[in-house]
């Protein structure tokens, strides 16, 4: 192109200060459409919004476009087979198409264990409980108890005072 | 290269399809997340990751891809790159310390912000990428035809009329405010 003035440079950096959200990524399939030039300028619209406003999108796409259009490089056989393993061989399997659990039932034995477990735990529990509970009761009701005994001293030695001192009177 | 692909043995699940189409792709999905993948990275894991994602769910992305509207191999370079770069994001995301990253990367730009209120739909998509690529990219017009499959002519048209709407919009925010 010949040399653009620095004007519409200028106008062009005026409208990129501007800032503008970068758009969103297009689904693969609409991209290889657009790499592949099969997309009208409607149906491009949101392709060319996306390399337009995303800083790395260009160079991205470009690299894509670019690698589609060479012979693959050489992948180890072992690369190969464990993407290959990815996939399970149908024929292979039994033919009544009855599939083979990959983990082992659990013997009864381990359940009923593990049932006896927690019913154990739970009864050790409320036998703590209940016995902690019994205890602060009984010493609770033993302070109640003395404190009454007090209580009834005070009171009739209270009495015994109100008698002598209405005798000493009379 | 040539898509000589059973897409339907393939989607159903024939071992022997995907067995073939391992071995048809593999070289190609390799270079591609090659050139996306960052140093230190596993190309393998990135690799068998891509064909992971092929097949997942019943094949759910291999599902999507419609021979109608773009070859194999443009659509399996743009999955793999996209895939690649899904997981050195993931990776990536909590593990940079934020001092090992460069100040400047950390520095905020002191670019004028345009304090001119522009319309959004100013340019179309195709005129803000033409303009970029011109005068960001330094690309010329031949070249930008090429890339973007259309004629050179249309290019010049594009770029012509975008300006004429920049200037006519900058020109009516900075009129002076009669008094």
């Amino acid at each position: 192109m010949a040399k653009l003035g620095d004007d519409e440079q200028g106008l062009w950096r005026r409208w990129r200060a501007r800032g503008e959200a970068a758009a969103p990524e297009p689904d693969a399939m609409a991209l290889a459409a657009y790499a592949e030039h099969r997309l009208d300028e409607r149906a491009a619209e949101p392709i060319e919004n996306w390399l337009a406003t995303d800083p790395s999108a260009w160079a991205e796409f470009e690299a894509a476009r670019s690698a589609a259009r060479h012979e693959g490089a050489h992948v180890d056989a072992a690369l190969i087979a464990k993407a290959c393993a990815l996939v399970a061989d149908m024929a292979a399997m039994p033919a009544d198409g009855k599939v083979v659990p990959l983990r082992r039932p659990a013997p009864a034995w381990r359940s009923a264990l593990a049932w006896s477990g927690i019913a154990a735990s739970l009864a050790a529990t409320s036998l703590v409980g209940f016995t902690m509970g019994s205890d602060a009761y009984r010493s609770l009701s033993r302070t109640q108890v003395t404190e009454a005994m007090a209580t009834d001293a005070l009171e009739a030695s209270s009495t015994l005072d109100t008698y002598f001192s209405d005798d000493s009177g009379t | 290269m040539a898509d000589t692909v059973d897409l339907a043995a393939l989607v159903r699940g024939d071992k022997a399809a995907w067995d073939g189409f391992v071995r048809r792709y593999a070289g190609l999905i390799l270079s591609a997340v090659r050139g996306a993948a960052r140093a230190g990275t596993e190309l393998d894991d990135l690799v068998q990751e891509v064909f992971a994602r092929l097949c997942k769910d019943d094949f759910r992305l291999l599902k999507t891809y419609d021979s109608a509207r773009a070859g194999l191999s443009t659509w399996l370079t743009i999955v793999a790159r996209s895939t690649a770069r899904d997981i050195q994001r993931r990776r990536q995301i909590g593990v940079t310390p934020i001092d090992s990253v460069p100040e400047i990367a950390l520095a905020v730009t002191d670019e004028p912000r345009e304090k001119v209120r522009l319309p959004d739909g100013l340019l179309s998509p195709r005129q803000k990428l033409i303009l970029g690529l011109i005068y960001e990219r330094d690309m010329e017009v031949a070249e930008i035809a090429t890339h973007l499959g259309i004629d050179p002519q249309t290019v010049r048209s594009t770029h012509h009329k975008a300006m004429l709407k920049l200037r006519s919009h900058f020109a009516v925010a900075e009129k002076p405010v009669k008094r």
